[in-house]
């Protein structure tokens, strides 16, 4: 059976007999994000809040409802793991770790953690070191810079989550996740919780607008299927 | 017989004739991490302690960062190779021991000498993978040729120092991000549910590399993983 006919077959279960003309598709991103806490965290929960839950806007994510696309159907053709900051303070480097975001990628929380993709408990990925593994490959924001600091201090460090096209996590077959249907994506630490290092960029965790909160999230890239109105 | 033949007609003997459609195949990976001794070893043994086992080096019971085989040597599903990588990572910062965790330069400086030790480690070893008495993949300096292809984006790396009028070098190696670079098994190869299977990398000439000290009598915290990519082939609930 081709992984269109599986698609198919559970479309058809799910709406009766199914009539292709009262379906629609298009590509779609999915995303939710969530606060990196100062003292690390021994599991991240994504896609578990909708817009509107406890103030989480669009910009945290996108989620109709909570756990499940709502009345649409959806294609994981890849997946992505990224981070966003509000200030990243690159003249705040005085040669530490501290100071600078570049030791987290480095040294920090992206280089621990294994995330998990379930659905109707059965695991369908399972994957260490989540935000190497399943980069942005995005085309993330460059700096280029010269020169030191003093005499004793080189420039700041530059590096970020990969941002090579090719480094993109294909779900090969793709995972079809049914309209209504719960999932849950997790990222755990279950080895020991991950403090942040560069705690004089990240200093706020509280999630409050405005601080400069690290948050962390999962980007479901692929194909919805949605009813015609 | 092609693989994908072999592949059904090991279903087949297993199920009676294998039906398609209960069937479904997904990307998953299989993947074992063991720590590296800091004195150098002789060898590296992978898949032989499953979730909860103590890591013999470490000390630690293994968690699912570490392993998610579930019993020592075995898959608890039918699975293709598809693609062999191994990865050499150096643990977080704060997962160091106690006094390079406290250091306050640690990733920006302080683990050069580390990194120019597991440079070299990167041309030694060979990579051995059997099923039951048989070998099935055999290859030297496996670090090179099987790299994880995945990897951070570096374009500048800063030393800056506390003492000296000019900042000490900072140097951080890395297997290959590139994912062109990944070993890939063409023909895949069918490891059947249960089949007993183990996974080493000897050092046969020398031991593995030794690691420098970091700070007082400590050094670093080094994992050594190999990640078995491929398909999960699992019935159809």
């Amino acid at each position: 059976m081709t992984r269109s006919i599986a698609i198919t077959r559970q479309l058809a279960k799910t709406y009766g007999t199914m009539a292709v003309g009262k379906l629609q598709s298009q590509r779609k991103q999915f995303y939710s994000y969530v606060p990196y806490p100062l003292a690390g965290v021994s599991q991240l929960n994504f896609f578990g809040q909708a817009i509107g839950n406890n103030g989480v806007t669009v910009e945290q994510t996108n989620m109709p409802v909570q756990g499940s696309f709502g009345t649409s159907s959806f294609i994981v053709k890849g997946i992505s793991l990224k981070y966003k900051i509000l200030n990243q303070n690159l003249t705040a480097y005085t040669g530490t770790d501290a100071t600078t975001f570049n030791s987290e990628i480095l040294g920090g929380l992206f280089g621990a953690g294994v995330a998990e993709l379930i659905i109707n408990a059965k695991t369908y990925l399972q994957v260490t070191k989540p935000f190497h593994q399943l980069p942005p490959a995005d085309g993330r924001v460059r700096t280029f810079a010269s020169g030191q600091v003093s005499a004793i201090v080189d420039v700041e460090p530059d590096a970020t989550l990969s941002s090579r096209s090719e480094n993109k996590y294909i779900c090969d077959p793709e995972i079809f996740i049914a309209a209504q249907q719960n999932f849950s994506f997790t990222i755990s630490y279950p080895s020991g919780l991950v403090p942040v290092l560069a705690s004089s960029i990240i200093n706020s965790a509280a999630g409050t607008p405005g601080t400069n909160t690290l948050y962390v999230g999962v980007v479901l890239d692929g194909v919805e299927i949605r009813p015609v109105q | 017989m092609t693989n994908s033949q072999k592949i059904l007609s090991q279903i087949d003997q297993k199920f009676g004739t294998s039906v398609a459609g209960k069937f479904e195949a997904i990307r998953f990976q299989y993947y074992d991490y063991v720590r590296l001794p800091v004195g150098g070893t002789n060898r590296l043994t992978f898949f032989s302690n499953p979730i909860g086992a103590v890591d013999p080096t470490s000390g630690l019971a293994k968690t699912l960062e570490e392993t998610n085989i579930r019993r020592s040597g075995e898959l608890d599903e039918r699975f293709a190779i598809m693609q062999v990588r191994t990865t050499i990572d150096v643990l977080p910062i704060k997962r160091q021991p106690a006094a390079i965790a406290a250091l306050t330069r640690a990733a920006v400086q302080d683990l050069t000498t580390t990194h120019q030790a597991l440079r070299n480690l990167n041309f030694q070893g060979v990579l051995s993978v059997n099923f039951g008495q048989k070998n099935f993949i055999q290859i030297e300096q496996p670090f090179q040729t099987c790299p994880p292809g995945y990897g951070p984006s570096i374009r500048t790396i800063s030393g800056s120092a506390a003492s000296g009028t000019f900042p000490p070098i900072s140097q951080y190696a890395t297997q290959s991000v590139d994912p062109r670079d990944v070993y890939i098994m063409d023909p895949s190869i069918f490891v059947e549910k249960g089949q007993t299977f183990g996974a080493t990398i000897d050092f046969y000439m020398n031991n593995s590399v030794t690691l420098p000290v970091v700070t007082g009598s400590d050094k670093a915290a080094v994992n050594i993983g190999v990640i078995l990519d491929g398909y999960v082939i699992r019935p159809v609930q």
